[in-house]
């Protein structure tokens, strides 16, 4: 059957080959269109790492309580009573509020940590078990601070990368070694990492059960992550349950600001996600926008072609061309020009990205703006196919119009 | 060869046009014909429907004792292919392609693979005296060029009838005169019948009956008595 073999291709590659000027304008429109689109979503792509990377320093949930001074006279109190927060205040927040998942105290100060005879300086603090989930620690070797450390006040502690190479020699494994902090042998257990950017300096951790007594006049810092905490309302109503629980089980004003501080960080994490969705609206939006500019361009000049082919296709037609095999022609040559066309525009758009994403690497350190501006490429081929489709369909329809002219009229066109 | 009785055709583009009304004419095999006619005679509808590229209202039409009458796309394709030749007053060469290709257009629609067609095409470039000129393309060929390959690709399927709208239209009158006595060599040789639709009448005396046209019917038919 005449239509689809080897020599209707080399029929139409002749003659995509003899209209340069015509294949080229296609084929620069779809390419032009995926490279767009490539280069936008990867750039859409690249703020979006950039932001997650930003925001991720804490779980998006987590409220931090510190202690404070009274500034109202309260139930015969006077202003001015310090108020620190401890163990009885933890307690008493686990017994009230059922939808905090994981809660932790932190107390601690800097300290020099010394290995054989290295010594550093560090900010060494006391949490519970948890505390590596509420501050989204990686952890890079062993573990962080179990129950069991909790419970038999072991003497145990989490170091950072910085002070395994600050303290051990290169290639020594720190885990099972002591390090010294104020005459306290501690047992390394674990190494982590914060992704926390805005710290220069990172801390170690050790069970808070172990370390209380040395800062017994300390208030603790508390941190929780907290359940259910999905709009600002949800969150301001927890906000006021722990005052009014807080100054109940505290003797104070629940209404007085200073008397301990509270900071909920889901307020921020719905700002970040209003700012997730609209960079993923942009992303749409420019996606969009970018096929409908392949589309157009494809449709435009397909269009054209037909138009300019009339005179064409009415000499096939007089020579013997079926309707199906000029159909055939002209859809071959509109596949193998958007199919040609688009993987250049993948190849070329992939390239930049490539290059761009070895410029705007994370180093894991310092705070970014851009990072890994990549694409999704199941989008991108669906993008080309889509792009294809509109090339075979606005190729075709004046196509089958023109294929019903009578070759007669197609003659005498000009 | 042609045989058609009672041939009526009107276009309905705005007011009904009753272009032909019931054309009777019967072309033998190997007859050398020319059809004159003032413009809107309806001389160009009649070849168009003989040409199978227009469909009639009513009457009868048998091409090779075949009648030709609401046929598929795909057999009026293939009857136009295989059984008749077109040379129009406009060349109608497709300007993208070589002489050669132009040539051997009408094999790749029959199916014929490129080496087998380009051979046959390189042979009747040859015959019509330009085989020097098959890699030129249309728009370098003289006028007189360009009809011959013309007629090299309305002969390269050896049709039975050739069909040809004003061939010597654009042409100045002694390419004319070439262009007239090479369909006439064709004629005597190979003894394929030929149709040509004409208003010169220098074309037309060389032609042995000169059918006249009018208002749509057959006005007169005359022998050509001067050969």
């Amino acid at each position: 059957m005449l239509g689809f073999g080897f020599d209707s291709i080399r029929e139409t590659i002749a003659t995509i080959k003899k209209n340069k000027m015509r294949t080229a304008l296609t084929g620069f429109a779809v390419a032009w269109g995926i490279f767009m689109l490539i280069i936008l979503l990867a750039a859409g792509n690249g703020l979006q790492n950039a932001t997650v990377i930003n925001m991720s320093w804490t779980a998006e949930n987590t409220v931090q309580l510190w202690g404070g001074w009274t500034s109202m006279p309260y139930k015969g109190f006077p202003t001015g009573r310090r108020i620190r927060l401890k163990e009885p205040e933890i307690e008493m927040l686990k017994r009230n509020f059922p939808e905090i998942e994981h809660i932790s105290g932190a107390v601690g100060s800097t300290m020099n940590i010394s290995y054989d005879n290295k010594e550093m300086s560090a900010w060494f603090g006391g949490v519970d078990p948890g505390y590596e989930v509420i501050n989204n620690f990686t952890i890079l070797e062993g573990r962080f601070i179990n129950e069991l450390d909790k419970r038999l006040r072991r003497k145990v502690i989490v170091l950072h990368p910085m002070h395994v190479e600050g303290l051990f020699e290169e290639g020594e494994d720190p885990i099972g070694k002591f390090v010294t902090i104020n005459k306290v042998n501690y047992q390394v257990v674990g190494i982590y990492n914060s992704p926390n950017r805005w710290d220069d300096d990172p801390d170690v951790w050790v069970p808070l059960g172990y370390i209380k007594e040395v800062y017994r006049h300390w208030g603790w810092r508390i941190e929780m992550t907290v359940s259910g905490m999905d709009s600002r309302e949800e969150i301001d109503r927890f906000n006021e349950r722990v005052r009014k629980a807080m100054g109940g089980f505290k003797s104070f004003n629940p209404d007085d600001r200073s008397a301990f501080g509270l900071w909920n960080v889901a307020i921020n994490s719905l700002e970040t996600r209003k700012v997730f969705i609209m960079i993923n609206i942009f992303i749409i939006i420019i996606g969009i926008a970018s096929l409908m500019a392949g589309l157009v361009g494809v449709g435009n000049i397909m269009l054209i072609t037909v138009k300019e082919r009339t005179r064409e296709i009415g000499i096939r037609k007089s020579l013997g061309a079926t309707r199906f095999s000029i159909l055939n022609m002209i859809i071959t040559e509109a596949v193998l020009i958007t199919t040609a066309a688009g993987y250049v525009g993948i190849m070329i758009g992939v390239a930049v990205t490539e290059v761009a994403g070895r410029y705007f690497q994370d180093d894991g350190q310092r705070n970014v703006m851009f990072v890994d501006p990549s694409v999704d490429m199941p989008t991108v081929l669906y993008a080309t196919l889509f792009l294809i489709a509109c090339g075979v369909i606005c190729g075709m329809i004046p196509a089958l119009k023109a294929t019903k002219v009578s070759p007669i009229e197609a003659m005498r066109a000009e | 060869m042609i045989k058609i009785n009672a041939l009526n055709k009107t276009y309905y583009s705005g007011s009904p046009l009753h272009v032909l009304k019931g054309v009777d004419m019967n072309v033998e095999k190997g007859e050398f014909i020319s059809i004159m006619g003032s413009s809107g005679s309806g001389k160009s509808t009649l070849l168009n429907i003989l040409g199978i590229l227009d469909n009639y209202d009513s009457g009868e039409y048998y091409l090779d004792g075949q009648l030709i009458n609401n046929l598929s796309e795909r057999k009026a394709a293939e009857i136009r292919n295989r059984k008749l030749g077109f040379v129009f007053q406009s060349f109608n060469l497709i300007s993208f392609k070589n002489a050669l290709e132009n040539v051997a257009l009408p094999l790749y629609y029959q199916g014929m693979g490129r080496k087998k067609r380009n051979i046959l095409a390189m042979e009747y470039l040859d015959r019509m005296g330009i085989a020097t000129h098959h890699h030129h393309l249309p728009n370098e060929l003289s006028g007189g060029q360009k009809q011959r390959v013309a007629i090299a690709r309305a002969l390269i399927t050896n049709p039975q009838v050739i069909l040809a709208d004003e061939p010597t239209g654009a042409l100045d009158s002694k390419t004319s005169e070439e262009v007239i006595t090479l369909l006439k060599q064709i004629n005597r040789r190979d003894g394929i019948t030929m149709l040509i639709v004409t208003h010169e009448q220098a074309v037309a005396e060389e032609t042995d009956k000169i059918v006249h046209i009018r208002d749509g019917v057959i006005f007169s038919v005359e022998e050509n008595v001067k050969r």
